[in-house]
């Protein structure tokens, strides 16, 4: 009998870390196991773009987010003493936005890097930005406008210092 | 004990089930508007244009808590007092400019207090910005018109980091204006 109540409170146990871990996926440091483009570049330039635009609190920048973005006028990562509006965004901070973005559609980022970002106009990343699928934070970007350029080209492995600076300037 | 097959099979189920049903509810994407308004706690006056200072208004004052009046924005703005104490900031010009171009003006009253109702503005396009006396918000206003959901008033529940402003790892603080804004706006 008691070998049947152990049973079944190793089974309630597993359960409910099976359950944790599934739920709890976007909140934890998951391993970049898939293809994504340069993180030097996303750090440089598209992070301090995506932080700006979709990073606020109220969007990309709230604790259980999908897409978590962590950043100087957004939230603060939790293993660092900053506070919102504080410090500049710390490396810590830029390592975990570009696995979010990263992680967000991981195969189709997958498929994406093998094309040469030919299928980057499919990526979730950016038919959400272009409010062409369902986004709460509506339309962000407009097809070829700078914040376009700067997702698709750091998509396509270019260079997208500019178009990245262009987005970032016009919400100042 | 002669040993005989477990017939707990369709008990096993159960811790499985119920483990589930505990876990799987544990990461919601947002806090629900109700939770926030659950954690505002009761009335401590009677409801009016100076009640809840530094709380977010929009989330009762929305669609979803439907309150009346309804707003597009609400906030309070503080500042300090000689001391350094803070305080509720009077008479301060809160403009709020939205993607389109256009913009609303408001006063704060006695309380730091100001909003602004819906029907004043029908066409408003989010992201905002914001300006408060002298003051510039860098940021952008997302998508959610309360001020005080990004900056949240510290208090017992609230891991305060910043003792001058209230700011956290996940909150502005207060807003905070300059002393010498009061009074110019009426
Ligand atoms: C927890 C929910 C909640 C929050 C947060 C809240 N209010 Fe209210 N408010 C109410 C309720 C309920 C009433 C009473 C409405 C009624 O009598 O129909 C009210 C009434 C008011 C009224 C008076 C309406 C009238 O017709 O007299 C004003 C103005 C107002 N609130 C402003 C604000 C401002 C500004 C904030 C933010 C600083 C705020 N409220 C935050 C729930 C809230
Ligand atoms: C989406 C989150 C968010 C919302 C909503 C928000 N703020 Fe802010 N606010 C911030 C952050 C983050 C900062 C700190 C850095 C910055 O952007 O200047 C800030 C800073 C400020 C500052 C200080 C600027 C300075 O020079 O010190 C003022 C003033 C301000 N906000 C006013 C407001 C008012 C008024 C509202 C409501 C109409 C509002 N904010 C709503 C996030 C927000």
């Amino acid at each position: 009998m008691t070998s049947t109540v152990q049973r079944a409170a190793l089974v309630f146990l597993v359960a409910v870390c099976g359950g944790l871990a599934a739920s709890c996926r976007d909140n934890l440091d998951a391993t970049v196991i898939n293809k994504c483009p340069s993180q030097e570049v996303f750090e440089q330039s598209v992070s301090p773009f995506l932080e700006r635009r979709c990073g606020t609190l109220d969007c990309h920048g709230g604790i259980a987010r999908p897409m978590r973005l962590f950043g100087q006028l957004g939230l603060r990562h939790a293993g660092e003493d900053n506070v919102s509006g504080g410090k500049p965004t710390t490396t810590l901070e830029l390592s975990a936005n570009y696995t979010s973005v990263c992680n967000v559609d991981a195969e189709k980022m997958n498929e994406s890097v093998d094309d040469f970002g030919n299928q980057a106009e499919n990526l979730l990343l950016v038919t959400k930005a272009r409010g062409t699928e369902k986004h709460k934070g509506g339309k962000v970007v407009s097809e070829n406008d700078a914040g376009d350029r700067c997702l698709r080209g750091w998509l396509k492995g270019e260079d997208v210092t500019d178009a990245c600076q262009e987005a970032v300037d016009q919400l100042d | 004990m002669p040993r005989v097959k477990s017939p707990a099979r369709p008990l096993i189920a159960l811790p499985i089930i119920f483990g589930l049903s505990i876990s799987l509810g544990a990461c919601r994407l947002d806090p629900t508007p109700q939770e926030v308004i659950d954690s505002l706690g009761p009335e401590s006056g009677s409801p009016g244009d100076t009640h809840r200072p530094g709380q977010p208004c929009v989330v009762c004052h929305g669609s979803y808590g439907a309150v009346s009046p309804q707003m597009v924005f609400g906030g309070t703005a503080f500042t300090n007092d000689e001391d350094g104490n803070v305080i509720p900031a009077q008479g301060v010009e809160v403009i709020v400019f939205d993607s389109a171009g256009g913009s609303r003006k408001r006063c704060t009253n006695a309380a730091g207090n100001f909003y602004l109702e819906k029907e004043e503005w029908k066409d408003v396009a989010f992201p905002l910005t914001v300006k408060a006396g002298s003051r510039r918000m860098r940021s952008l206003i997302g998508r959610d018109g309360s001020c005080g959901s990004c900056h949240k008033i510290p208090d017992v529940d609230f891991p305060e980091r910043d003792p001058e402003t209230g700011a956290a790892y996940d909150s502005a603080g207060y807003v905070l204006v300059d002393p010498a804004d009061q009074g110019a706006c009426q």
